[in-house]
């Protein structure tokens, strides 16, 4: 009975912990569909990052997100960039886009009832954090209805083998591309739950047949 | 005239070295450079691997690609390529490494081989596959049988190019991926060639050398 009433406690930490994150206004991008972000060179030691599908100089990314803007849960993204410039490498691994490049972005969340969100880029950074995982790390200042806000995006781009860093230093010109990916640890939060669920549905099986028998 | 004989075998025996030379030349040409990407990604089905040739990074997936590029000292015409196909290609795992596409997608493909004024060469890929070199190697073999058309019907050689992809890239790790992912790299000289290429370079700098020398010790 202990060993519940602890499971259902961290349960509900958990899921507070999440709202309090949630109301952080910070946006978590979990997929980008058959949308590859792209780091290519030319074997110069400069890395060049395409996000999406490219047409006339201007590339668009969309997938899903989740979090809450203003109380509405967000369920998608749509990024339009021109095409980058080399990145600008700040070492570590860590490499961010130039503002110049920023300037005419857009940035637009979607929920139930339509664009929940619209606003610019003023900060995009990608750095590994594994051999082939980059997060990726955003700040957009929001325009029109949204005027005046800011929020914090981030996301996890699935790359196989080789890293950003590696597309940088390659003598030869050489690209990598993935889509973006739920993070492991929203993973994990999702699984302690389904967890909690699994325990909590136990329980009440095991109490209705207890009741039946006597 | 005594050493007649001599004379005659090794007159033979060249003769033999340059035919040989030349039926060499004929069956095995290599890719030297391409200017643009060969690109690997995750096919549709577990294990399998779709390639483009002539990708380029922000520039849609399916449709036409022409991949130019050079060939290595000895390939007919001036050396410059070019071939063009309607991608992707979709790749089947032997699962040892090695890749290989579908003829029946090879049959729009188009090879030509630039004479500077024309066409020295027009042909079209009947076989392709490519292979992981060595392990942790992230160089990748590409491998060809062209069959020439037209006034070239009977001509048919073997295809050859070394791709090197991102430092840690693999082809394997692309085609068994849980999401799509991809990887591109340019054709370069392989690394046999280039080795040679640096023995050559070695050995007239150290000719250079010893001609610098010996004239220096005469002038003393």
């Amino acid at each position: 009975m202990t060993f519940y009433r602890s499971l259902l406690g961290l349960a509900a930490a958990c899921g507070l912990l999440a709202l309090g994150a949630g109301a952080q206004t910070t946006i978590t991008l979990t997929s980008s569909g058959s949308n590859l972000v792209t780091f290519s060179s030319t074997g110069n030691g400069t890395v060049d990052a395409t996000l999406g599908n490219c047409s006339n100089s201007q590339c668009t990314l969309t997938g899903g997100a989740e979090g809450t803007f203003n109380g509405s849960a967000v369920s998608g993204y749509t990024i339009n960039l021109g095409q980058l410039t080399p990145l600008t490498n700040n070492g570590g691994g860590s490499f961010s886009v130039s503002a110049a490049d920023l300037a005419g972005s857009s940035f637009d969340l979607s929920g139930a009832s339509g664009t929940v969100f619209s606003g610019a880029f003023t900060a995009l950074n990608f750095t590994d954090t594994a051999n082939d995982t980059v997060a990726i790390n955003a700040t957009v200042q929001g325009s029109g209805s949204s005027s005046g806000t800011t929020i914090n995006i981030k996301g996890s781009i699935q790359l196989d083998g080789a890293n950003v860093e590696a597309v940088a230093n390659s003598p030869y010109p050489v690209a990598v591309s993935g889509g973006i990916v739920p993070e492991p640890t929203t993973l994990l939060l999702f699984g302690t739950g389904l967890l909690c669920l699994g325990g909590l549905m136990r329980r009440r099986l095991g109490a209705m047949a207890d009741g039946e028998s006597v | 005239m005594k050493h007649s004989w001599l004379v005659t075998v090794t007159l033979v025996g060249c003769a033999w070295m340059l035919s040989t030379t030349a039926a060499r030349a004929q069956t095995t040409i290599e890719m030297s450079n391409s200017a643009q990407f060969i690109d690997f990604y995750t096919g549709s089905t577990p294990g399998t691997l779709d390639v483009i040739l002539g990708w380029e990074p922000g520039v849609n997936f399916t449709g036409n690609h022409t991949l130019n590029g050079s060939l290595q000292a000895g390939a007919p015409g001036n050396g410059a390529f070019s071939l063009t196909s309607f991608d992707p290609l979709s790749l089947t795992g032997n699962g040892a490494g090695t890749f290989s596409a579908n003829s029946g997608e090879l049959a729009s493909s188009v090879f030509d081989i630039s004479s500077g004024s024309g066409t020295a060469f027009q042909g079209m890929l009947t076989a392709l596959s490519f292979s992981q070199a060595l392990s942790g190697s992230n160089v990748v073999t590409m491998q060809a049988m062209v069959q020439g058309t037209g006034s070239f019907a009977s001509t048919v050689f073997k295809l050859l190019g070394s791709i090197v992809l991102a430092p840690g890239g693999n082809i394997n790790g692309v085609a068994n991926s849980n999401t799509t992912v991809d990887e591109a790299g340019i054709i370069v000289p392989e690394p046999a060639t280039a080795l040679l290429w640096l023995t050559g370079l070695g050995f007239l700098a150290g000719c250079a050398y010893l001609r610098r020398r010996s004239a220096f010790e005469v002038t003393l």
